[in-house]
């Protein structure tokens, strides 16, 4: 017992990856995150400070996986300085914001972005695209994490003033403009692989046609209309044309 | 049809996909994009497999796990779309037989959805059971028994999609009469442009659109100021 190692540390990050294994409606990830936070309860106040710790932990709780790592640094922290109360409320307090900051951050900007670089690849025939994807997302994933593991960890309840100042939302905001632009690619990559744009002039009129539908479609999404209906109505759409040809 | 040994490997895939879709590390393995793939290659088709995926994967790009929603199981629709895709004759065109992959692979996301709610309803039994603290209830064991309900659903859900679909498949993409594989490769051209406004939908606001737009006009004018390839004109995009 006594002051947290760089071991018990890396067995809490390390425990955490599996915050999502037991999600539920009830808890959402309460089990994942009591479950991460037990090395370091059993390192600093043996078999009963996991007990006592359990009960403390198991509340709900439901973050972006991912920021969950900063959240989990600052608990362990506080829990370290031997403020269990304060750790409880800090989780309470930190989870709205970091699911919102993640959600739009990870799951509204950077998976997006690369993976319409991997589509735009795709679509150019470059057979390595999801694999460059997976190694990309994964350093953003993982490198992520980490960083927010130690910074939370580190800064203890200070981890709100430095999420403050890192200007995530800026670059949310830049990186959703990188996807707008890789979408304008994507739909030209998927106007000019049909049949009759040959030249120039028919490219350059099927690469507007296409956007001009993606444009309007996007407008009728906007107002409740289903994609996957699209899906169905384009190919009944399409048998219908050549039935009537 | 489909063999023991793809249907082992389709059910091993299902419950990796389902693990990195939820319990585990979340890399993004189970994206549409990837997964396809991945379903193709063990099915020898990898660049069907991958059109396959980067079609769904435009549809469903922006429809994330927040809060307590559940999102479409874009993973199992991506498996069984390539492998439903791999059972149509090898003639046709590549965006006909993706597009009816798709088709027919696509009611499974929702499918899954279902499965996926039902696993985490009975997971909420383990938080009573982590309270409790009874014997044989640490936390570690409680983790890995979702862990292992998550693999297990998927698994089963990619079998079953697997087997029961493709005897359909194969008969009716043999009943198929040329006009409607005609009307399959049309649709699978067109289908990029309804998953970009799927994704168009979501980025609202003057700066994106102008963005769009740039990205439209950088699209025919950069490959040929670069002398490349159009984007879409790669060896296999046809």
């Amino acid at each position: 017992m006594g002051a947290l190692r760089r071991r018990d540390l890396a067995r809490v990050f390390g425990r955490s990856l599996w915050l999502q294994a037991s999600w539920s409606f009830e808890g959402m990830q309460s089990v994942g995150f009591a479950y991460a936070v037990e090395p370091a309860l059993l390192r600093l106040g043996g078999p009963q400070a996991v007990v006592e710790g359990r009960v403390r932990h198991l509340e709900f709780f439901n973050t972006h996986p991912y920021l969950a790592a900063a959240i989990l640094g600052c608990v362990v922290k506080l829990e370290e300085q031997g403020q269990p109360e304060a750790a409880r409320k800090v989780k309470g307090v930190l989870m709205g914001p970091c699911g919102a900051l993640g959600d739009t951050l990870y799951w509204g900007a950077v998976k997006p972005v690369l993976l319409l670089a991997a589509v735009a690849a795709a679509l150019q025939g470059v057979l390595w695209a999801p694999w460059l994807f997976l190694g990309l997302f994964g350093a953003a994933n993982l490198g992520g994490r980490l960083f927010f593991f130690v910074e939370g960890y580190r800064e203890g309840i200070g981890i709100v003033q430095k999420l403050g100042e890192l200007n995530l939302l800026t670059l949310t905001r830049r990186l959703k403009g990188a996807c707008a632009l890789l979408l304008g690619l994507v739909v030209t990559g998927s106007a000019t692989g049909w049949p009759s744009s040959t030249g120039w002039a028919p490219l350059a009129v099927g690469a507007a046609a296409a956007a001009g539908a993606a444009v309007g479609l996007a407008w009728a999404y906007r107002r409740g209309f289903r994609p996957v209906w699209t899906v169905y109505l384009t190919a009944a759409l399409a048998a219908g044309i050549l039935a009537w040809k | 049809m489909i063999g023991l040994e793809t249907g082992v490997a389709l059910g091993l895939l299902g419950g990796f996909l389902a693990l990195d879709r939820t319990a585990f590390l979340q890399c993004m393995v189970s994206r549409p994009l990837v997964a396809s793939t991945l379903a193709g290659v063990l099915l020898g088709e990898m660049h069907l497999g991958m059109r396959c995926g980067l079609l769904l994967e435009l549809l469903w790009l922006m429809d994330p796990p927040v809060g307590a929603s559940v999102p479409p199981d874009e993973s199992l629709a991506a498996v069984l779309s390539a492998t439903y895709a791999s059972l149509t004759p090898a003639g046709w065109a590549l965006p006909a037989r993706a597009a009816l992959g798709i088709l027919l692979g696509l009611p499974f996301g929702y499918l899954g959805r279902w499965v996926d709610v039902r696993v985490r309803r009975a997971n909420g039994r383990l938080i009573a059971r982590a309270r409790e603290g009874r014997e044989g209830s640490s936390l570690g064991r409680l983790q890995r028994i979702g862990a292992v309900r998550f693999f297990v659903a998927g698994a089963a859900a990619a079998v079953a999609g697997a087997f029961a679909g493709a005897p359909l498949v194969a008969h009716l993409a043999m009943a198929v009469p040329p006009k409607v594989v005609a009307a399959l490769e049309w649709s699978g051209g067109l289908l990029p442009v309804v998953g970009v406004a799927a994704v168009l939908a979501a980025l609202p606001g003057r700066t994106n659109r102008a963005l769009f737009g740039a990205g439209v006009l950088g699209g025919l004018v950069l490959p040929r100021l670069l002398a490349v390839p159009w984007p879409g004109r790669g060896p296999w995009a046809r």
